[in-house]
């Protein structure tokens, strides 16, 4: 009977040998003291049995986690008879710094190279002997997926265990640390210990906290000889890693052959143009207002109307339903005004909102993104921004409250604040509702232009609010990062599809049950008291809102309706549209919404309306979320109030400066 | 190598390793080994900004409608500064 160790990189293919071997005779459990799976199986090899630990995927053999602690004891404690290193073919750089640390460990090991088809398929050519020659130990070529080469592994891993060969590979740190070691080699008594001095020594010189507790305990060294040891370990470290890599480097250079790199690549020419210095911006711009144009292009004119339709068909067929079998008015009134003259006109943007998303997600996923957050960057920077800001607004696009989580990036408070505070005038899906209904209102023929212009306002005045906040309230420095540059890839339309599909399916969801809660709410107070004609401005509604309407007389739509839909919105964006369609529908029963809206707004008083609710105060989610970031009540407060006032503010300049002009 | 690819992650503002590999001539995959090591030593710090949707957002009907793509930053920590300051 025989002991074989399996160890090896996270996805190099060790699991799949270990099934490969064992077939369905395995049994998991937990290595003693800590949480990591423990696998074991068994299988037999001419006549004899043997047992195979599948030790957890590791990088590294040192302490940097548990999984890297339960491989290296495992493996240190001889309980195995020959390790087989499984190394994925395709990326030996990484899998073989594992295969060095192994052979420092001095223990028998055979390498399996794996995934070699692949390897073959990305013209990697691999010279097996040379390889084996270099490293000093056997390495046998497998793809374990289809069961190739897994005979020969064990036949040669067997006769390795057999044989009284040890890895005689020597790894120079170079002279400096090589004395190092040696001399503190010569410290160490071998009697006290199960591990060779070498490797203890390498790894003290590594810093391993492990390795210093364990030399405490059971060498008994003098601290002053431990903390000297520490202090040259923060030196040594990285040159100890970089000798490794250095070895590798030697070992794969005689041994493989890659394909050669093109030297500019796609990507290095397309990002030449995108991130260009002057036209990064402008390009930037450009591409969003294609998108913004495209969608109206497919969203209103293919897909808008049908979905339109269709809420309005089934609506009337409800109604139809609720008469015929006679059900109470206040329950048709609720269906049809309420539900379908409220929900459903929000339903009827769906597509419009669908197809923008699917657009986005599109650029999203061939790494434009990044492409665009970094010609931001200077711009932010020369705010006095962190660059980081415009990150976490491309998120705030999507949903404030995500926006807002994506702050916790930025390391300094001054940062992560400004950040904070500006992130609710991106404009959130939640708020395409409002515009969309507007845009057809008022600007049917130009939506994309009118939509952009309402996202580059908001850009626009988070920029600015970033600049006073960070002039007047926040002065720390910000702190220095570098932002990754992926290869651009074509997108994955089946995925895109899939996750244009599960959005609409929980939009459909929870919108639905949002704007229920709130809808219904309103709706109460919209026919309450008893005997007042319903959402009259004699309803509780009617009646809160006219107090509150003042407030927005000089912006030019002082009315009740669009006062209580507005402070609707704190609780949820997508409630604005809805309580419109309910109070409207209700003033003017079979006129659609829209019709409505051009009754009692008028072109300067619906951008005088669109921009308060960019920018007016975010919804209870977004709130809920600063207090949460921020544990600050004031700082929610201060969220709630600013934002409030400056959408008034606005909004009255435009209304006001609108009339001056003639408008 | 790890100490000439943090020198030159110090130095630049965007980082692709295909760039890195270029301007430090050195083979691309020993570059993201040079990065990968120097995170798990603690000299820099990878940052992903992905929306995290599975947070409570509050009944946000739109938590799902963000972002999918992930931007990921690197930055330096002090202990890479440190070690910057004595190179």
């Amino acid at each position: 009977m025989g002991t074989i160790a399996l160890v090896g990189n996270p996805n190099s293919g060790k699991t799949t040998l270990f099934n490969a071997l064992t077939g369905s005779n395995q049994h998991i459990g937990n290595w003693p003291g800590v949480t990591v799976e423990k696998k074991e199986g068994k299988f037999k090899y001419k006549e004899v049995q043997y047992t195979v630990f599948d030790l957890p995927g590791t990088y590294s053999l040192g302490a940097y986690s548990e999984d890297e602690i339960v491989a290296r004891d495992f493996i240190l404690s001889g309980s195995s008879d020959v390790v087989i290193n499984v190394v994925d073919a395709t990326n030996l750089e990484r899998n073989l710094y594992l295969t060095t640390q192994l052979l420092e460990m001095g223990v028998k090991v055979v390498v399996a190279l794996n995934m070699m088809d692949e390897a073959r398929q990305k013209n990697i050519e691999i010279d097996i002997n040379t390889l084996s020659k270099n490293l000093g130990i056997p390495v046998i070529a497998t793809v374990a997926s289809k069961n190739k080469g897994l005979e020969d592994l064990i036949e040669k891993a067997v006769e390795y265990a057999k044989s009284g060969e040890y890895p005689k590979i020597n790894i120079s740190y170079g002279e400096e640390i090589d004395r190092e070691i040696e001399k503190i080699e010569s410290l160490l008594d071998s009697s006290n210990s199960k591990y060779p001095n070498k490797w203890l020594a390498v790894k003290l010189l590594e810093g391993d906290e492990e390795i210093f507790k364990l030399v405490e305990k059971d060498f008994e060294l003098p601290r002053d000889v431990l903390s000297s040891i520490k202090e040259k370990a923060a030196v040594y470290e990285l040159e100890i890693v970089d000798r490794r890599y250095a070895f590798i480097g030697n070992i794969i250079g005689s041994a493989v052959k890659k394909p050669i790199r093109e030297v500019e690549t796609l990507t290095d020419k397309i990002d030449k143009v995108v991130t260009h210095k002057y036209f990064g911006i402008p390009i930037f711009a450009i591409i969003m207002f294609v998108i913004f144009q495209l969608t109206f292009a497919i969203g209103q004119d293919l897909l808008g109307g049908y979905v339109g339709d269709f809420v309005g068909f089934i609506g009337e067929k409800v109604a139809d339903l609720l008469t015929l079998i006679n059900s109470p008015e206040w329950l048709k009134s609720f269906i049809a005004e309420g539900i379908f003259g409220g929900i459903g006109t929000v339903f009827e943007f769906i597509p419009l909102i669908v197809v923008l998303y699917f657009f986005i997600g599109i650029l999203e996923d061939t790494g434009y993104m990044a492409r665009a957050a970094y010609v931001m960057d200077g711009l932010m920077r020369a705010l006095g921004l962190h660059g980081k800001t415009f990150i976490s607004m491309i998120v705030g696009f999507g949903c404030n409250v995500p926006g807002i989580m994506a702050t916790r990036t930025l390391d300094n408070k001054k940062d992560r604040m400004i950040a904070l505070l500006i992130n609710p005038f991106m404009s959130c899906g939640a708020r395409l509702p409002i515009y969309l209904v507007f845009i057809a209102a008022f600007f049917p023929s130009h939506g994309g232009i009118v939509l952009f212009l309402l996202y580059a306002f908001g850009i626009i005045t988070a920029l600015v609010m970033g600049k006073i906040f960070s002039k007047f309230l926040f002065k720390e420095e910000s702190s220095h990062f570098i932002m990754e540059l992926p290869p651009y890839r074509l997108p994955i339309f089946k995925y895109v599809v899939r996750s244009m599909w599960d959005k609409v399916w929980d939009f459909l969801q929870r919108a639905g049950s949002i704007i229920f809660v709130v809808v219904a709410l309103l709706w109460v107070l919209s026919v309450l008291p008893f005997g007042v004609e319903p959402y009259s401005q004699e309803s509780i509604l009617g009646r809160i809102g006219t107090i509150l309407a003042p407030i927005f007389k000089p912006a030019g739509f002082g009315t009740w309706q669009a006062t209580v839909s507005l402070f609707a919105g704190i609780a949820a964006k997508e409630a604005v549209v809805a309580i419109l369609g309910m109070v409207y529908a209700g003033v003017s029963e079979g006129t659609e919404l829209i019709l409505a809206l051009q009754e009692v707004f008028t072109p300067l008083t619906a951008v005088s309306f669109l921009a308060m609710t960019l920018l007016y105060t975010p919804c209870a989610a977004v709130l809920g979320t600063v207090k949460r970031e921020t544990n600050s009540i004031k700082w929610t407060i201060f969220m709630a109030v600013y934002t409030f006032i400056l959408g008034w503010i606005v909004a009255v300049l435009i209304y006001q400066v609108g009339r001056l002009l003639g408008f | 190598m790890l100490k000439e690819v943090l020198k030159e992650i110090s130095r630049i503002r965007v980082y692709s390793t295909t760039s890195i590999a270029n301007n430090l001539n050195m083979d691309e995959e020993l570059v993201k080994e040079a990065i990968f090591q120097l995170i798990r030593l603690g000299y820099i710090v990878e940052d992903e900004t992905r929306p995290n949707c599975d947070t409570k957002c509050g009944g946000c009907a739109y938590s799902s409608i963000c972002s999918i793509s992930t931007i990921k930053t690197l930055r330096i920590t002090d202990k890479g500064k440190l070690l910057l300051n004595n190179i």
